[in-house]
């Protein structure tokens, strides 16, 4: 989950983070902006090549992007199922777009790049009361702590099924509702302490 | 110098500390005591994290409630958990967050965030993602990113009440091997051999204050009166 390859650098990692950022917004409007088959596979190709372009390795790559191939096959699967192929097709291709672009972009930035980049767009914006310090690290603060959430329910729900209760959904969301609170007042203190202000 | 002057703290009608007044001067101050006693909340007193309900806690002569921000930059502050104190996803951007909330020049955190991670051997790990490290390792990251802001003064929270014995003895030797004043709080006796002062806290009082050779023994009395009292 959110991996990044820094170990060679390819032409994708030299592509400055904001350009990267503006690229993934562009094409994520643009996937829901047309119902053109050719163009939502050719755009869907394009996303599949670029990191094959780069000679990202596939193993880290693919488990980014594994939990999301899965939600994709379930709608596809549903599509297929109420009998509507090419809607299936058009849900697959728009989601696998965006989520190759996204993979390839985390896979090739740095998150402090991306909090610049960020944080430059968003300046402008400070006149109708945008922070961009607060966006730009609240970005940061999602990508590091995702893989925590998931060790962290990973955890809980080996706990329970040793307690022989690895059916209740409810016994996994509610420690993981307080250990989660409980880590972002952790966090707070962490980040006062180490000097962050607000600002 | 550290200075309480008639501390208190009190959350609603529970008081945790009850009012005292100390000085730390010593380099290696461990403070120990049971679970609730009181010892985590001195700690945060130290930085400016809790203001005391009663009281002024001074660090270098600055108070800690008014000058919070000035006080923080004097005093670092390890948690036990270092991946709730881990904010960026790679290691060398974790270690240079802290320097970046001081507004340096980029150029003197790149030099500073080379120096540190050299330092606690973990230059190899410096594009590693955060949560790929070892416990050990996330630890030596935490402590890392404090000390690259070279605060005068380190508190840390029970920094290796996570850890196996390789790595609570390679934190160990980190904290005696940095030039700072160390404030440590601890249930790892075997490791305050070394400290100058040691306080133990039972019930929110300081109940002995003294070397390690006399408040060690006198804490593990205290823990077996209280285990024969149950």
């Amino acid at each position: 989950m959110f991996e990044i390859c820094l170990t060679r650098i390819t032409w994708l990692h030299r592509i400055p983070a904001g350009v990267k950022l503006f690229a993934l917004a562009a094409a994520g409007a643009a996937v829901f902006l047309t119902d053109d088959v050719r163009i939502l596979g050719g755009l869907v190709a394009f996303a599949a090549l670029l990191p094959l372009s780069a000679w990202l390795p596939a193993r880290p790559l693919f488990r980014q992007i594994a939990p999301a191939l899965v939600l994709i096959a379930a709608l596809a699967a549903f599509h297929l199922v109420t009998g509507d192929p090419r809607d299936a097709f058009l849900v697959s291709a728009r989601l696998g777009t965006v989520i190759l672009l996204a993979a390839a972009l985390t896979f090739t930035t740095r998150v402090s790049a991306m909090v610049d980049a960020l944080e430059r767009v968003l300046t402008p914006l400070k006149c109708i009361g945008v922070d961009p310090a607060k966006a730009g690290f609240t970005l940061a603060l999602a990508i590091r702590f995702i893989p925590v959430l998931f060790t962290m329910i990973a955890e809980i729900r080996e706990a329970q099924r040793a307690r022989g209760l690895e059916g209740s959904v409810f016994a996994v969301v509610m420690p993981l509702l307080v250990r989660t609170l409980r880590m972002a007042d952790d966090l707070a203190e962490a980040i006062a302490a180490r000097g962050y202000d607000g600002n | 110098m550290i200075e309480f002057d008639n501390v208190s703290m009190r959350f609603g009608d529970l008081t945790v500390l009850e009012p005292f007044s100390l000085s730390l001067a010593e380099r290696r101050v461990a403070v120990i005591g049971a679970n609730g006693s009181g010892k985590s909340t001195f700690a945060r007193l130290i930085n400016g994290l809790l203001a005391p309900s009663t009281g002024t806690v001074r660090v270098d002569g600055l108070c800690t409630a008014k000058d919070a921000r000035a006080v923080r930059r004097k005093v670092g502050f390890v948690f036990q958990n270092p991946d709730n104190q881990i904010v960026y996803p790679l290691v060398e951007e974790d270690v240079a967050f802290g320097l970046k909330n001081l507004k340096l020049p980029k150029a003197e955190i790149a030099a500073r965030v080379d120096a540190v991670l050299a330092r606690y051997g973990m230059e190899s790990l410096r594009l590693r993602p955060a949560h790929l490290l070892s416990g050990g390792q996330k630890q030596m990251l935490a402590i890392s990113a404090v000390l690259v802001m070279e605060p005068a003064y380190v508190v840390f929270d029970e920094p290796t009440t996570l850890l196996d014995l390789r790595n609570k003895r390679r934190v160990a030797a980190a904290i005696a091997e940095m030039p700072q004043t160390a404030v440590v709080v601890s249930h790892d006796l075997e490791f305050l051999t070394d400290f100058e002062r040691v306080l133990v806290f039972e019930a929110g009082r300081i109940v002995c204050d003294a070397p390690p050779a006399e408040a060690v023994p006198f804490y593990r009395e205290l823990m077996a009166a209280e285990a024969g009292g149950v």
